[in-house]
């Protein structure tokens, strides 16, 4: 269920040149939000609708004991520089969680995790939730610079942590889905983990599938999840913007999505 | 009870004067969850075809204070929604004016047929955006084949006048003013001028005299729509002539002002 909260800021700071890592006091959504949900943030002043759209912010940590989730985003365009002046005590207007998030299947004990652009950070809380599960983590991440990159202590400490500046998706998948030469092993990092789960660009995902069947003897389903970039507008579906042809037909991505099984995607 | 239809057969009675728009709050179940429906006086669902619609997919591009729709209507066809969401309103007390659109006058006038008798339908709206010239001739189709209130959307355009005077003679019960502004504006990505639609409380200022002019001289009832997104807002629309107001943008960034706004009218009397 999509619920408006009004949420106060514990803190806001930033953690590179071009990213802040803001903090809310949300004691409700520490245990329930999943990797992957958003939040849909109303970036304007109260009885102000300018920007009219809200921003949708993937949740980057929950802090349980703190009754604190965390948000990571560039604030990069007019409503996330609004919220990037925001300061601590003040209450932003919020709708979620919304959407639906990696799912973590219980025999996973080794996570692969690839990711770039603002899909990193439901990917930063995935790791964290892995590895307080004794989950064997390896997260790569891709950035065109480094000052968008989430700092390494953003994870736990036990999660490998690899970066590629500035980052093609050609440096870890070859044109056709075949592995490339040049970078990263990915084949054996996909033979390694017992899940992958990937926030890239849509693009990304036909390479990927192609690569995880010629790697994986068998492919079943849960083994790799896509989160998909798209509008993120109402976040239940409503307006339509954001449907997406999927091999089981239309899907809503802001509902039924953003992260779908990878073996669903065309 | 505000009535919307006085002389419809069916009559189309509202308790709050508040509608939410065609395309901005889906068919209503997305939201049956989240958000009290019984408090909003009706709901107007997404523009809905005779056969499924998805070979365009719409765009929302951001404008000062609205947002700019490019693109046609995806829905999921008429066949669909009436096995998938009419039981469920069917169960609802909040009146379901089903918006329709089609590529001609006989494409209405199929859907408004398959929907008279529908239980838990109260009304059908059509969207004649992309058909404005043809909007009395399909407004008669429509008539023809059912007895169902029948709301038209009309365009803002040099014409409204003419054109609301043309369809209410043609039949229909109720005028929703107005459907969002032609208008361009530049695609982030390319810079490329984007043809499209306007929506948002940045269209308010104009739709207001428009509807302060037709209000006047119309012998059907109003309802305003464009750019609505406070209850002084939906109050300037009500005392201006309309008889209810129909939120769209709004529920974009606030679907909870559906009933927020509902609730401060809801003990508004005309004055």
């Amino acid at each position: 269920m999509v619920q408006q909260r009004q949420l106060i800021v514990a803190e806001q700071r930033d953690v590179t040149p071009d990213l802040r890592w803001l903090t809310l006091e949300a004691p409700e959504l520490t245990r329930s939000v999943r990797a992957g949900q958003y939040l849909l943030v109303r970036c304007a002043e109260a009885g102000s609708y300018d920007p009219l759209l809200r921003r949708p912010l993937f949740v980057a940590a929950t802090e349980p004991a703190l009754g604190q989730i965390a948000l990571l985003y560039a604030p990069n365009e007019r409503g996330l520089a609004w919220l990037a002046r925001t300061r601590a005590g003040d209450t932003l207007d919020v709708l979620g969680p919304c959407g639906r998030g990696f799912t973590l299947e219980p025999r996973t004990r080794t996570l692969l995790l690839i990711g770039a652009g603002p899909g990193l950070a439901a990917l930063l809380l995935l790791a964290r939730l892995a590895a307080a599960q004794q989950v064997a983590v390896t997260l790569l991440a891709g950035a065109a610079n480094a000052e968008l990159l989430p700092p390494a202590y953003l994870l736990p400490g036990e999660v490998e942590y690899q970066t590629f500046v500035p980052w093609q998706l050609s440096d870890f998948i070859a044109p056709g889905g075949t592995a490339a030469t040049s970078s990263y092993n990915l084949p054996a990092a996909i033979a390694w983990a017992d899940q992958v789960a990937v926030a890239l660009p849509n693009a990304a995902a036909p390479a990927l599938a192609q690569l995880i069947r010629t790697t994986k003897f068998r492919w079943e389903r849960g083994f790799a999840s896509a989160l998909l970039e798209g509008p993120l507008i109402c976040g239940v579906g409503a307006c339509g913007v954001c449907g997406i042809e999927l091999r089981k037909g239309i899907r809503m991505l802001c509902s039924d999505g953003p992260v779908f099984d990878l073996r669903d995607l065309p | 009870m505000i009535e919307l239809a006085p002389h419809n057969p069916y009559g189309l009675s509202i308790h709050i004067p508040v509608l939410t728009a065609a395309g901005c709050f889906g068919y209503g179940v997305e939201y049956a969850n989240s958000i009290d429906i019984t408090r909003i006086g009706a709901i107007v669902t997404r523009s809905t075809s005779f056969y499924a619609q998805r070979q365009s997919q719409p765009r929302l591009i951001e404008t000062p204070a609205g947002v700019l729709l490019t693109g046609t209507w995806p829905n999921p066809g008429l066949a669909y929604v009436l096995r998938h969401y009419a039981p469920i309103w069917a169960s609802w007390s909040t009146p379901v004016i089903v918006s329709i659109v089609g590529a001609g006058a006989d494409e209405y006038a199929a859907i408004a047929a398959e929907l008279e008798g529908v239980e838990g339908v109260a009304g059908i709206e059509l969207n004649v955006a992309l058909h404005a010239a043809h909007a009395a001739q399909i407004t008669s189709a429509v008539r023809a084949a059912t007895q169902l209130p029948i709301l038209v959307k009309l365009p803002p355009s040099p014409e409204a006048e003419q054109l609301a005077q043309k369809v209410a003679r043609a039949g229909a019960d109720a005028l929703t003013l107005f459907a969002p502004f032609p208008a361009a504006t530049p695609d982030p990505n390319t810079g490329a001028l984007v043809e499209g639609w306007l929506l948002g409380p940045a269209t308010r200022p104009l739709v207001q005299p428009m509807l302060r002019t037709l209000a006047g001289q119309l012998s059907i009832p109003i309802i305003a729509c464009g750019g609505i997104a406070q209850s002084s807002d939906a109050q300037q629309a009500l005392v201006a002539g309309a008889s209810a107001v129909q939120l769209g943008s709004v529920l974009l960034n606030t679907p909870q002002a559906a009933f927020q706004i509902a609730s401060a009218l809801a003990h508004y009397q005309p004055t």
